[in-house]
């Protein structure tokens, strides 16, 4: 999967559109709440990967979730 | 099994909170967490209210007579007083005999896989013959109106279940769980309740499919053996999550907290009398009952129907 693909996927996750999300975009821009982590980590789990609680609450931007969730 | 239930006196819908959490629209967060509307105590309605609102529905809906009764469980962790146990209150509001014995357990999500595995020992022991299970819960109580993920989940209620002699012979094998590592995960202190909602996500995630194998073990079982799935009605979007993880078929999994929310210790056997009440439940059907969370701790069992 290429960067553009998880990004749309993460989009989809997130209901958001996938032309407002870059590596580099705030979570803090997009809505990012209590809600939208939990999608993550169901996400990560079916990729085979674990993010915990500490790790998603550090989560700063969209590149952060792309290198755990993916 | 004889099931009733209720719940609390006031209704908060979705639609009243999100005007208080702008960012959130009503059907962003039905749609994560399946609740429509959550029932919430008022005017100092207690658990043990509920408890026994619970237990005369039981006697005047289903047959169910409490002198009948020889042993009375009731699951809260919202007990009326440190002490005495809220079992001895609720055996006096219901007249139940004095020759009953009553205990009281503080478990939550699981309550009811405990309560059910307890009353089964103490029928098939020969210890008891007609158990009252009664599950019981005000969590609105303990949650912070700052706290909008937890607000939108938890419904106060109860339910009670006659587990006599003909019922415990339908229920199959335990696998049961602790960790008390996770306690810090979901935990009232000072009154107000904490729960770190990835935390526990995680650990249904990783808990469920395990305790689904072991009890399917124990009780001689294949997955095509199972006729429903009644899990712990956490959240619409964790239960939708434990499905697809497991591969579970979604026409067997039930999920249903519309208009009750997670009501903790009491959302089994609610799921269980709402199924009996659409008549989804046609004897001989073999439910599989998986509870899963505060503690942290966990339990499940396959019943028939």
């Amino acid at each position: 999967m290429n960067e553009q693909e998880m990004i749309d996927r993460l989009a989809d996750v997130l209901d958001q559109d996938s032309g407002v999300l870059k590596v580099d975009t705030p979570l803090d821009t997009i809505g990012w709440d209590s809600m939208g982590m939990l999608s993550v980590i169901a996400l990560a789990k079916t990729n085979g990967k674990t993010i915990t609680g500490v790790q998603i609450r550090a989560f700063e931007t969209v590149g952060d979730i792309l290198k755990a969730a993916f | 099994m004889k099931i009733a239930y209720v719940l609390a006196s006031g209704v908060l819908t979705t639609d009243d909170l999100v005007k208080e959490y702008p960012e959130w629209t009503s059907e962003k967060v039905v749609a994560k967490t399946g609740v429509v509307s959550r029932h919430v105590v008022v005017n100092g309605e207690t658990a043990l209210d509920l408890a026994e609102r619970a237990a005369k529905e039981l006697v005047s809906s289903c047959d169910v007579k409490v002198e009948d009764v020889d042993f009375l469980l009731l699951c809260t962790q919202s007990a009326s007083y440190i002490l005495p146990s809220s079992a001895c209150l609720l055996q006096n509001r219901l007249g139940i005999p004095t020759s009953a014995g009553a205990l009281g357990f503080d478990h939550g999500c699981s309550g009811f896989i405990y309560g059910l595995s307890l009353a089964k020992g103490l029928v098939s022991s020969g210890m008891a013959k007609n158990v009252l299970l009664v599950t019981a819960e005000t969590y609105t109580k303990y949650i912070s109106r700052e706290d909008k993920s937890t607000r939108t989940i938890f419904g106060d209620g109860a339910a009670a279940t006659m587990i006599d002699e003909a019922a415990a012979t339908k229920v199959g094998a335990f696998s049961f769980g602790t960790d008390g590592s996770g306690a810090e995960k979901l935990i009232v202190r000072d009154g107000k309740l904490f729960m770190d909602g990835p935390e526990i996500f995680n650990f249904t995630l990783d808990i469920v499919p395990k305790t689904m194998e072991d009890v399917l073990t124990k009780n001689n079982l294949t997955r095509d053996d199972i006729d429903l799935y009644v899990f712990h009605q956490a959240n619409k979007f964790m239960l939708d999550s434990i499905r697809k993880i497991n591969g579970l078929p979604r026409d067997k999994f039930y999920v249903n907290l519309e208009t009750t929310g997670n009501t903790v210790s009491s959302t089994i056997p609610i799921a269980l009398k709402q199924l009996e009440i659409s008549g989804r439940l046609q004897s001989g059907m073999k439910v599989m009952l998986v509870g899963f969370g505060v503690g942290l701790s966990w339990g499940a069992t396959v019943i028939e129907v």
